[in-house]
C-alpha cells in the first residue's frame, strides 16, 4: 500500500506557483530522495505533508488520511530550520516528545545525543545553531515513525556528522517506513537512496529507482541531476 | 575493510563484486556468519534494500546460504569455493590478456612473456633464500 | 492532550512573571514603610518607592500583555509553529491551552496586585508598631459588619464576570492575531486593525442588545435588580469568547500557511 499518495497537488503563494499539479505515490520500505535546486518546491511539498501549509488544490494522503492529528502521530518531521523553543532544555524536550509521541524511544535519543557530543545540561539558548539542529535531528530520528520527512538533514553539517546522520537513517530503516530526504547535495546521499524524485520549478520531472538510473544510463544520480538541472 | 563505490555502476553489482572478493580472499572464512543486512548496509553506507538484493544474488550463486533463524553464512562447500577461485582467475587473465593484445602481443608472445616472468619470480625467491 | 500541553505552557508564560511578582511585593512593603516614616508627601524616599511600585506594576501589566500576544503568535503562527503544529494535537487544544494558561496568569497577576495592596498596609502597620492582636481585632470588626443579603452570591457572580471578561479579551486578542496573520504582509499592522475592528464590532452588537439588557437589570420601578446584574454580562462575554474561538479554530484549520 502506498504510504504517501499525492494527487494533482497545486500550491500557490499569491501569483507565485510553488507546486504545479504534482502527482506522487510513495511506498513503505523505501528511502526516497526529493532532489531539486533551492526554490524548486521541496520544502513546500514537505510542509504540505505536515499540514503546515494548505493546498490550493489537489489532495495529499498519508496512510489514507489527510494531514492532521492522526497523521502527525506517525510522521516524524525534521524542519529546514531550528524551531525548538529556546526556553526548554534537552531533557525537557525529550520528556515532551515522550509525552506526545508514543513511538518515541528515549534511550535511543540519549544514545544519539551522546554520540553527537551534545551537552544535555547546556540550556538551549547557549547552544550553537548547529548543535540545536543536531538535537532536533536526535529527537526526530529517535521516533519509530511510519513516515520520516527530513528537510535538508545534511545541509551545513561537518562530514563526520553527515556520515553519522546517513548511518542513522540506514539503521533506522524498516520495511514499514518511508523516509523522504530532501536535499540538493546529491552526491552525499545517493548511495542511501532507493528512489529519486527530481523536482524542478514545482513540477516532478522524474521518479525512478536510483539503481535503475545507474544501470540504464550508466551514470550516477549526481551526474544525471547536473544534466537535468543544467543552468 | 573499506567500501569504495564507483559512479555510474549499479551499487548492488559493486557490492556483489566486493563480497565475492572478500569470500575468495578469506576475509570472510568458509562457514563464517556474515553481519546482518543492516550492519553491512551501515558499514558500506548504502541502502539496506540494495544490500539485501546483493546478498540474495550471492545466495543464488551459492556463495552464501541462510539459516532461517540465525542469519547468513559463507558457504563451506569446497567445490563452490574452488569454482570461485577458478572463475576469478579466468576473469583476471582475460583482463590481463586484453591489455597485452592491445599492445600488440599475440598468443605465443604472451605465453613466452608469462613463462619468463614466472621464472623471474622463482629466481627472486631463490635469491632471498640464499641470504 | 490539553492537560499535557498546559503542563508545558504554564511555566513558559510564568518564567518571566514570577521574578517580577517578588520584586513587586518588596516594592509594596517598601512603599508601606516609607509612607509611614516620611513626614511630607514630597519626601525623597517616598517618591522613590512610589515610582518603583508604579514602574513594576506597569512592567507586570505590559509583560503580561506581551506574553499573551507572543506565546500565541510565536507558537501557532510563527517559527515555533514548526514545533507545536507537529504535535498530534488538534487546533482547539492548542488555542485552549494558550487561553487557559493566559487566563491563569492574568488572574494570578490580579491576585498578586491585591496582595501588594495588603503589603502596603502591612508596611504601615509595621512602621506604626501596631501589635498583632490589634490587627486581629480590626479583622473581627470587619467581619461583624452587616452585609447585604446574598453578598457572597453577588461576589461570586462578580468574580465569574471578571474571569469571563478576561477570557473574552484574551480571545479577542487571539482572534485579531489570527485574522491579521491572513494578510500577506504587514501582519502586525493587520492584527492591530483587526483588533480595532473587533472592538467596533463588539460595541455595535452591545449597543443593539443594551436596551434589552437595561430592561433586565432594572425592574419596572427603576430599582437595580441585583439578581440580574451580572448574569447577562457573563452570558455575553461567553458568547463573544465562543465566537472568537471559532474564528481562530477555523482559520488555523483551513488557512494555516506557516512562512
Amino acid at each position: 500500500m502506498a504510504r504517501i499518495e499525492i494527487k494533482n497537488l497545486t500550491k500557490k503563494f499569491g501569483s507565485l506557483t510553488a507546486l504545479d499539479d504534482v502527482n506522487l505515490s510513495l511506498e513503505a520500505g523505501k528511502i526516497v530522495g526529493l532532489l531539486g535546486p533551492n526554490g524548486s518546491g521541496k520544502t513546500t511539498l514537505i510542509k504540505l505533508l505536515n499540514g503546515l501549509l494548505q493546498p490550493t488544490s489537489g489532495t495529499l494522503e498519508i496512510n489514507g488520511n489527510k494531514p492532521g492529528v492522526k497523521t502527525k502521530k506517525t510522521v516524524a518531521y525534521l524542519p529546514d530550520r531550528d524551531a525548538l523553543p529556546d526556553y526548554m532544555t534537552a531533557p525537557q524536550l525529550m520528556k515532551m516528545y515522550a509525552d506526545f509521541f508514543l513511538d518515541f524511544d528515549r534511550a535511543r535519543a540519549e544514545t544519539m545525543i551522546n554520540d553527537l557530543g551534545i551537552d544535555e545540561k547546556q540550556p538551549m539558548k547557549k547552544m550553537s545553531k548547529g548543535t540545536k539542529e543536531k538535537l532536533q535531528l536526535c529527537l526526530v530520528m529517535a521516533r519509530r515513525a511510519d513516515v520520516y520527512l527530513l528537510d535538508e538533514p545534511i545541509g551545513g553539517v561537518d562530514p563526520a556528522t553527515r556520515d553519522y546522520i546517513l548511518r542513522t537513517i540506514i539503521s533506522n530503516y524498516n520495511e514499514d517506513a518511508v523516509v523522504i530526504i530532501s536535499t540538493h547535495l546529491i552526491a552525499d546521499v545517493e548511495s542511501v537512496l532507493d528512489d529519486v524524485v527530481f523536482i524542478k520549478n514545482g513540477r516532478i520531472v522524474m521518479h525512478e529507482g536510483a539503481e535503475d538510473i545507474r544501470q540504464e544510463k550508466g551514470e550516477s544520480v549526481d551526474k544525471l541531476f547536473r544534466e537535468v538541472f543544467k543552468c | 575493510m573499506e567500501w569504495n563505490f564507483k559512479d555510474g555502476i549499479p551499487i548492488y553489482a559493486q557490492i556483489i563484486d566486493e563480497m565475492t572478493m572478500r569470500i575468495a580472499s578469506n576475509a570472510y572464512a568458509p562457514g563464517e556468519k556474515l553481519p546482518s543486512v543492516r550492519e553491512l548496509a551501515m558499514d558500506a553506507g548504502v541502502n539496506p534494500n540494495t544490500m539485501q538484493r546483493a546478498l540474495a544474488e550471492l545466495e543464488r550463486r551459492g556463495l552464501v546460504y541462510s539459516e532461517r533463524t540465525s542469519g547468513r553464512f559463507v558457504t563451506k562447500e569446497e567445490e563452490v569455493l574452488d569454482n570461485l577461485h577458478e572463475e576469478l582467475a579466468r576473469k583476471y587473465f582475460q583482463e590481463f590478456a586484453e591489455k597485452l593484445r592491445k599492445i600488440g602481443m599475440d598468443k605465443a608472445a604472451i605465453k613466452e612473456s608469462i613463462e619468463k616472468w614466472v621464472d623471474g619470480i622463482e629466481g627472486d625467491n631463490n635469491g632471498k633464500d640464499r641470504d | 492532550m490539553l492537560g499535557k500541553l498546559i503542563k508545558y505552557e504554564l511555566p513558559a508564560m510564568g518564567r518571566k512573571l514570577l521574578p517580577l511578582y517578588a520584586a513587586w511585593a518588596i516594592a509594596a512593603l517598601l512603599l508601606g514603610l516609607t509612607a509611614e516614616f516620611s513626614d511630607s508627601p514630597s519626601d525623597f524616599m517616598l517618591a522613590i518607592s512610589v515610582i518603583l511600585y508604579t514602574a513594576i506594576a506597569t512592567a507586570v501589566t505590559v509583560i503580561s500583555i506581551v506574553m499573551i500576544v507572543q506565546r500565541y503568535s510565536s507558537s501557532l503562527l510563527g517559527n515555533e509553529g514548526y514545533f507545536y503544529h507537529i504535535l498530534p494535537v488538534g487546533t482547539a487544544s492548542h488555542i485552549g491551552t494558550k487561553l487557559i494558561s493566559a487566563t491563569v496568569w492574568v488572574v494570578i497577576t490580579m491576585f498578586v496586585a491585591f496582595l501588594t495592596g495588603l503589603l502596603v498596609v502591612l508596611g504601615i502597620v509595621i512602621a506604626q508598631g501596631i501589635g498583632f492582636d490589634e490587627v486581629m481585632r480590626g479583622f473581627k470588626l470587619m467581619l461583624e459588619i452587616n452585609y447585604p443579603e446574598h453578598m457572597w452570591l453577588y461576589l461570586g457572580e462578580g468574580i465569574i464576570l471578571m474571569i469571563a471578561s478576561i477570557i473574552k479579551t484574551i480571545m479577542q486578542i487571539y482572534a485579531a492575531l489570527t485574522i491579521g496573520y491572513q494578510a500577506s504582509n504587514h501582519t502586525t499592522l493587520a492584527s492591530i486593525a483587526a483588533f480595532i475592528l473587533l472592538l467596533v464590532f463588539e460595541s455595535v452588537v452591545g449597543r443593539n442588545i443594551m436596551p434589552s439588557m437595561v430592561s433586565v437589570v432594572f425592574s419596572a420601578n427603576g430599582v437595580i435588580d441585583f439578581d440580574n446584574i451580572f448574569v447577562p454580562s457573563i452570558l455575553i462575554s461567553i458568547a463573544f469568547s465562543a465566537l472568537y474561538f471559532l474564528i481562530c479554530k477555523v482559520l488555523l484549520d483551513k488557512r494555516l500557511n506557516l512562512g
